[in-house]
């Protein structure tokens, strides 16, 4: 398994750092609420990280759904602005984590 | 088998402490201290973890450096109203700061925290009408410049501060080339840039600036400043818009464009581009500080939503100090 999966919210300063980053593959993505899904690099530097900021682990099927909902939300959003509103931005497509 | 004199033209050093100097980079020697080979590795960047802004902001407009930033106005979400608000950064967290004389989003921006200004953009939920007006910031409080002669919304920025910068592209109808320079109480018309476009990531001074990329069509058009003319250089490796101004940070000679769509971050070395580590949490429309240097910068804001407050802090330190390992 090369990556694990779990959801945490940021809380800014430190909550990864330079030397963390350099250590394991980190990406976060939309989640419910403050909370976002993170993909996490499955080594012990990406364990000790998952500890560290709480995060609850998820399996990648839990973790797509949950993905997969918030975008959905966010284009029911979009979809809900004006057309001169819509024009500033995309909409929301849907995103396959790895 | 070749030995590393043979290869190297010296035997392996031994040293009590490491070395301390980018210099070295490719020195391979023993440390005494901790028993160990190392190697002095060339610095590889990095992004962490910063403060998050109190307001999410798309659009949203930027000076300064990590430890000293500044961002202004934007496109609060997700109610979509464009706001006249700016913070300030210290390297740890935001902090309110006085607002614009007016509503301000997808702008350009230059300047450092405490001589800054914020020009062009749009001024209300729609895309008009246009931002002409620049808006000075001196570290306490905003004022009122001089106008653009020609108003556009997302343009780029470059300057070192409020009475030297200069600001390049935008539209509205359509896509400009046209370049004005300011000087703290008027805008100049300068030399236009080769492709009209608009949101290219873009920083520098008003001497020496980079746009590269930007819509429309996800380009990968790069154009170098020098005060008075643009000339085209070595292209993105992946073309890219950035849904707003000013991904990017650095100058002609060292930069980096971040995230934008798609969503990888290019670094330049003054001849060509090197994919280098993204952001954890990837986005556009955010705004990228780090002025004059790729050593050091931040991206703050952006899109989706869920990371509409979000700040990321770059280092790439000169070198690294690596224990040789086998495995």
């Amino acid at each position: 398994m090369e990556y694990k999966y779990c959801t945490a919210i940021n809380w800014g300063k430190n909550f990864f750092t330079h030397k963390e980053r350099r250590q394991f593959y980190l990406s976060g993505h939309a989640g419910e609420g403050k909370s976002c899904v993170w993909v996490v690099g499955n080594n012990i530097h990406g364990d000790h990280w998952i500890s560290k900021v709480s995060g609850v682990s998820k399996t990648k099927e839990e973790a797509q759904a949950i993905v997969t909902t918030q975008i959905e939300a966010e284009q029911i959003a979009y979809d809900a602005l004006p057309v001169e509103a819509q024009a500033k931005y995309p909409r929301p497509v849907e995103f396959e984590i790895l | 088998m070749a030995t590393y004199k043979e290869i190297k033209g010296q035997t392996v050093s031994s040293q009590a402490s490491d070395p301390s100097s980018a210099a070295d980079t490719g020195l391979l020697y023993y440390n005494t201290a901790s028993g160990t080979f190392k190697v002095v590795a060339p610095g590889v960047g990095a992004w962490s973890s910063g403060g998050g802004m109190n307001g999410s902001r798309y659009g949203v407009m930027g000076a300064g450096t990590v430890t000293a930033g500044l961002y202004m106005g934007g496109t609060h979400q997700p109610t979509d109203s464009t706001k006249n608000t700016s913070e300030t950064y210290n390297g740890t967290s935001w902090s309110s700061a006085p607002a614009m004389p007016g509503n301000l989003r997808n702008g350009g921006s230059w300047g450092v925290q405490t001589s800054a200004v914020a020009v062009g953009g749009s001024t209300s939920p729609g895309e008009t009408p246009l931002g002409g007006t620049a808006y000075e910031f001196d570290g306490s409080s905003w004022s009122s410049g001089g106008s653009l002669i020609t108003a556009r919304r997302g343009n780029t920025g470059a300057g070192a501060s409020s009475s030297a910068g200069v600001t390049w592209g935008g539209g509205d109808p359509g896509d400009y080339t046209n370049t004005e320079s300011y000087n703290g109480t008027s805008f100049t018309e300068a030399g236009d840039l080769n492709t009209a476009r608009r949101n290219t990531a873009g920083n520098g001074t008003q001497t020496d600036a980079i746009a590269a990329g930007g819509d429309p069509g996800s380009m990968d058009n790069v154009e170098l400043w020098n005060g008075t003319s643009w000339s085209e250089t070595t292209v993105l490796n992946t073309g890219r818009g950035f849904g707003g101004p000013s991904g990017g940070m650095g100058s002609s000679t060292a930069a980096i464009v971040v995230s934008g769509n798609p969503n990888n971050v290019e670094e330049w070395d003054g001849t060509s581009w090197t994919e280098t580590s993204d952001l954890a949490t990837t986005r556009g429309s955010g705004h990228a500080v780090g002025y004059a240097t790729t050593s050091t910068g931040m991206y703050f804001g952006g899109s989706p939503y869920t990371y509409a407050t979000y700040t990321e802090e770059w280092s790439k330190p000169a070198y690294s100090i690596e224990t040789v390992t086998t495995s």
